[in-house]
């Protein structure tokens, strides 16, 4: 009798399992496909004229990129440089000094000619006291505005910048973040080219900086990171953003626009509050909250994605600044699919309730915890002696070989459309990156996400944690 | 499913190296055929039909040979490719000889055959194309284009006429039925605005289009190409249900300061958005007068908005400069006073002045003849002239205050303190360099004597050199100014008090004086020519609200004193002092005195400030002297250098006709 009903339990896991990862082969195969025809699509349509043209015309909108900064004193002065020359006309830098410890602040006033100036602050703003507002004195820096303010969190220093800021658009990046020239050029133009629907927020793709060569606030030369960490994640980077995001974008229920290069409506943005500053996930939850604002107000809109490589960054090269950082993620997912748990399968949302929303729930929270819950049955069974090896050999070498055709994919498609890495050498170690990858790569992944997700359901104080920077490599 | 998810990952990798190998093969072949058909291009481009026979033969072979090669399709396609690239890096005559080769060589045939494709990125290839080697004759083929159900395409065909011909742009605004996205209009106008000699039409006659866009574009057009014709248009257009015309229109309201538009704003301005809350107020704050101030108030007491009430509160100072004030963050100065005092009292009164000012009446020279007579009720033992020097101090004060916060609290409270010197010098010490640095700028405005000793304990302790230089030219100053004033005040104080404004001669050049230019260097004069009884004139000027005459006055005031205690270097002792060394001061005294400038220096001075100026034979410059300086320099018997010239000698150049008929 035990048996049987051992047996009965042992085929629903199985069941689970098998549609499980059905749907999540049909799902990526899907993904595949979309992202592909936007890519083509994406590529046809912006193959006419010449963006630099219009960086000076009269009807250029204004844009606000902020850049919080924390204790950034090693490489403010050169990461700011790099902003200021950026090739558009109508736009402003503004740095916000979250508290800072060290003299990132002392450095930026002595470096651009800096002098605190008058600014009215509304007495019902709800941010951490801003101490001071400062400007240039010289006119090559008059784009550049300095808010010290006391720390409160990188969330909290963006809604100051959202706050302060007086242009129609706001960008919120991260201020060690290199921007290609262009930038702003594709970002106006993801604003401007709609007419039926209004953009609310453009988000693009992060590309991996490790080990390429900047010269002068410039990308000078693309290299493939030396670091193995380094060159896992570019991969992954590569399918997320190429792949997952690109698709999702097709059929307008993008949902996370990264905190490293996102710009937004300001009007709407501030409608909606701003960033949540209780989260860590501010990215994804500001973009759920923008979203569900105009589907409540019923006005037609949109969130724009532009695949083009434009914003550049470095990523963890260790591994534990890496599990931080998974971890933190994994807590922001977790906390965002909690705050707006009302849109889960909810029609009155659209796709965004019907089909983003349960995505995000079970194939980027559920995954992980599956995976791992797995990992632990298939011990428990071999232990118990009624491990099925068929079904367990099938299904782990069908995931990895489709986790691998998908990887190989991501790399074709990126050697279509932007062919970042020509040397045949970077492509070989980009291949044995996809074929290892499942193997000395994703554990790591799943690890952090288990982590991150016990802390916050266990209620363990977590933060931000510290990503130290190693600064580009110079030219 | 491994064994078709492993072939799949097989086939991808082979795509990844066939698709990277064909695409450096393709740019390789088309950088070779580029050299290759590099020099032939130049040949064409550049051959001169005057070439000797030589040149001329070889032209023909080569016309002949590429003749053959445009057979093959290949070809034809990397020659257009070549041509297009190329016409981007060249202009002028070159590029007009580019399109023309375009044309010898048929490669437009291509371009036209891509329009009849049913792939809207090969058309919108070939209207591209055909644009920007601007073949005329496709604007009809292209116009069939222009509400084309294909995004793109349709977008490629509105850049196209616009470039194409100067009536495109009517025909677009005419006829397009579509939105056109902001995106667009930016690239539209781009185009608008590197055409040559483009004469826009009159862009008001599309703004009763149905289409919103277009009147959008239209609305836009009229601003850059400053169209105020449409001022009754725009005015309309401010009712217009979509926020975007209504915006812009707001904005060309500004622009073209259509005053008459006002009234409407403010009836629209309740139900509009923040955004457009904000442009309206920007437009009064440019335009408004003194009857839009009560709009504004209620504006300011109503609005939920904090940035509109922040927009309300710098309209009305816009309006009239100063009436809004910094009510926060200020210190208390009731709290720091010990007990009333004297100088409590002049801050006091001149507190009195700065609320008539407030209500928007102008200080005049009566007010301010009448102020030290209510003074003099208080306080008789001080000249009127020191009085009203005191009192232009908190005037200034204020008006620091719409600067930085510290230097509200630091500068206020510092000459709020006056006795309490110590406070006050902790205060200096607690500042940071920066604030510091602006305070000691603020300081060289308001210092006065009693600060003094402040000023020496801060050069004892100060540790930046910089800072402390800075302060010791302050005292410096301070110090002449107190030397010069204790003479003159043992000496005048009988004759100062009796002297009013009125007894300076600019006093009446200043009342009528025609404009701010002529103030100036009228203030400049005093100092340059007059004596003690301009004093009166120049402490009633340190209360103007200009900051340029404040500072003009002070200067004037310093160079007076300055030049009276060098007159008589006496000892400056106060047993000494003897009333009978008082030597009153006429004209004539004055005109007897050597002027501290010469006639020739003051010429040279005068004609920095003046916007007329005529470059005579041997390089010197003559000036036009505004009417109030020729009839001062009358009454004194100056003669300006303009006088020196005779009419006759007048440089006239005569008409050809002159000489033929002389002759």
């Amino acid at each position: 009798m035990n048996n049987e009903i051992l047996n009965i339990v042992l085929d629903y896991i199985n069941i689970t399992f098998l549609v499980f990862t059905v749907v999540l082969f049909t799902l990526f195969s899907i993904m595949g496909y979309l992202s592909t025809r936007n890519s083509i699509h994406y590529k046809n349509k912006n193959s006419f004229g010449d963006l630099s043209k219009v960086m000076a015309s009269p009807l250029a909108p204004s844009i606000t990129i902020i850049a919080p900064a924390y204790n950034e004193g090693l490489t403010i002065v050169e990461n700011v440089r790099s902003l200021l020359s950026l090739k558009y006309v109508n736009y402003e830098v503004m740095v916000v000094n979250d508290g800072s410890k060290d003299d990132t602040l002392q450095k930026m006033i002595d470096a651009y000619d800096l002098v605190k100036i008058e600014k009215k602050i509304d007495p019902n703003w709800q941010s951490k006291p801003i101490r001071g507002v400062y400007k240039s004195k010289q006119l090559s820096f008059s784009k550049l505005t300095v808010i010290d303010k006391e720390n409160g969190g990188k969330s909290d220093a963006l809604n100051t910048g959202i706050y302060l800021s007086e242009n129609r658009y706001v960008g919120c990046i991260d201020v060690d973040c290199l921007l290609l020239p262009d930038a702003l050029l594709h970002v106006v133009k993801s604003f401007f080219q709609r007419t039926q629907k209004r953009v609310v927020a453009v988000g693009g793709v992060i590309r991996v900086a490790n080990s390429c060569k900047i010269s002068g606030g410039a990308l000078e030369e693309i290299r493939l990171p030396i670091n193995w960490l380094a060159k896992f994640q570019l991969l992954e980077y590569t399918r997320s953003f190429l792949l997952g995001r690109m698709a999702w974008g097709r059929i307008d229920s993008l949902l996370i626009i990264s905190g490293a290069f996102g710009f937004f409506d300001r009007e709407i943005a501030q409608a909606v509050g701003g960033y949540d500053t209780g989260t860590v996930g501010e990215d994804m939850e500001i973009v759920f909250r923008m979203r569900r604002y105009m589907h409540e107000q019923k006005l037609p809109y949109t969130v724009e994605y532009i695949p083009d490589p434009l914003c550049w960054t470095e990523v963890p090269e260790s591994l534990k600044i890496l599990v931080n950082q998974r971890d933190r993620w994994s807590r922001g997912n977790l906390e965002t699919l909690k705050k707006h748990k009302d849109m889960f399968f909810n029609p009155k949302f659209g796709r965004l309730g019907m089909l983003s929303y349960p995505y995000w729930f079970f194939y980027e929270w559920m995954a992980p915890l599956l995976e791992f819950f797995g990992f632990f049955s298939i011990l428990l069974f071999y232990y118990l002696g009624i491990l099925n090896w068929e079904f367990f050999v099938a299904i782990t070498l069908t995931v990895y070989a489709f986790s691998i055709m998908f990887s190989f994919y991501a790399i074709l498609w990126d050697v279509c459309t932007y062919n970042q890495y020509q040397k045949t050498k970077d492509i070989l170690q980009l291949v044995l990156c996809a074929i290892i990858e499942p193997i000395a790569f994703h554990p790591i992944v799943v690890w952090a996400a288990i982590r991150g997700n016990y802390k916050k359901l266990f209620k363990v104080k977590s933060g931000w944690g510290t990503i130290t920077r190693k600064g580009f490599s110079k030219a | 499913m491994t064994v078709l998810f492993t072939a799949l990952g097989g086939i991808y990798f082979l795509l990844v190296f066939f698709f990277r190998n064909s695409i450096s093969f393709n740019r390789n072949r088309l950088s070779r055929k580029r050299k290759e058909l590099a020099p032939i291009i130049n040949n064409f481009l550049f051959h001169n039909e005057n070439a000797t026979v030589e040149e001329q033969k070889d032209y023909i072979g080569l016309k002949i040979s590429i003749r053959d090669s445009l057979k093959k399709p290949v070809f034809r396609k990397i020659l257009s490719e070549i041509l297009l690239d190329l016409q981007k890096d060249v202009g002028g005559e070159t590029k007009k000889r580019l399109h023309h080769l375009y044309l010898e060589l048929d490669l437009h045939v291509d371009a036209y055959k891509k329009l009849k494709s049913w792939r809207w990125q090969i058309v919108s290839q070939g209207i591209l194309e055909l644009t920007q080697m601007q073949v005329d004759d496709s604007y009809g083929f292209i116009k069939k284009f222009i509400n084309d159900k294909r995004g793109i395409i349709r977008k490629q065909a509105e850049l196209a006429i616009v470039s194409l011909r100067t009536e495109g742009i009517d025909y677009f605004l005419d006829t397009t039925r579509y939105a056109i996205s902001e995106w667009q209009q930016l690239k539209l106008m781009e185009v608008l605005r590197h055409r040559e000699h483009f004469r826009p039409p009159y862009f008001k006659s599309w703004l009763i289009s149905r289409n919103h866009d277009v009147v959008l574009f239209a609305l836009r057009l009229i601003k850059y190409y400053n169209q105020s014709d449409a001022a009754v248009a725009i005015i309309e257009l401010v009712k217009h249900k979509d926020e975007r015309i209504r915006a812009e229109a707001i904005t060309c309201i500004k622009e073209f300061c259509l005053i008459n538009a006002l009234h409407l704003l403010k009836s629209i301005f309740w139900k509009s958005n923040i955004a457009t809350k904000i442009e309206i107020l920007d437009t009064i704050s440019a335009l408004g007068t003194e009857f839009d101030v009560n709009f504004l108030q209620k504006v300011k007491h109503k609005e939920a908005s904090f940035l509109v009430r922040n927009k309300a509160i710098a309209a009305i100072n816009a309006i009239l400069p100063n009436t809004i004030l910094p009510v926060h963050n200020l210190l208390d100065t009731t709290k720091l006073q010990e007990k009333p005092t004297a100088k409590d009292d002049h801050i006091d009164i001149a507190r009195e002045i700065y609320d008539i000012g407030l209500k928007s009446i102008e200080v005049t020279f009566d007010e301010i003849k009448e102020i030290p007579e209510d003074h003099q009720k208080n306080d008789t033992n001080l000249p009127i002239g020191l009085t009203e020097a005191k009192l232009e101090k908190p005037s200034i004060l204020f008006e620091i205050d719409n600067g930085t916060d510290f230097k509200n609290q630091s500068t206020k409270g510092a000459k709020d303190l006056g006795a309490k010197d110590m406070d006050f010098q902790n205060i200096y010490f607690e500042m940071g360099l920066t604030e510091k640095a602006k305070f000691i700028e603020t300081f060289a405005h308001i210092s006065s004597e009693e600060d003094i000793p402040t000023l020496e304990h801060i050069i004892e302790h100060e540790e930046d050199a910089e800072l402390k230089f800075q302060v010791f030219k302050i005292l410096k100053e301070l110090r002449s100014e107190t030397l010069a004033e204790n003479h003159t005040d043992k000496e005048t104080s009988i004759s100062e008090t009796q002297i009013d404004p009125e007894h300076s001669i600019f006093h009446a050049l200043m009342m009528y004086a025609s404009d701010i230019d002529a103030k100036h260097i009228l203030i400049k004069e005093m100092g340059e020519v007059g004596d003690e009884k301009e004093i009166p004139l120049l402490d009633g000027l340190l209360l103007n609200n200009n900051k340029t005459i404040q500072k003009l006055a002070a200067k004037s005031k310093n160079q007076i004193l300055q030049r009276a205690s060098q007159a008589k270097p006496m000892v400056i002792d106060d047993e000494n002092t003897d009333r009978t060394d008082f030597r009153p001061i006429t004209i004539d005294t004055v005109t007897q005195q050597k002027p501290a400038l010469d006639e020739k220096q003051f010429t040279s001075q005068v004609s920095l400030e003046q916007t007329h100026s005529d470059h005579t034979e041997d390089g010197t410059t003559t000036v036009l002297l505004p009417l109030e300086l020729c009839f001062l320099y009358g009454e004194l018997g100056v003669r300006s250098q303009k006088q020196e010239h005779p009419f006759l000698e007048i440089d006239f150049e005569l008409a050809d006709e002159f000489y033929k008929n002389q002759s």
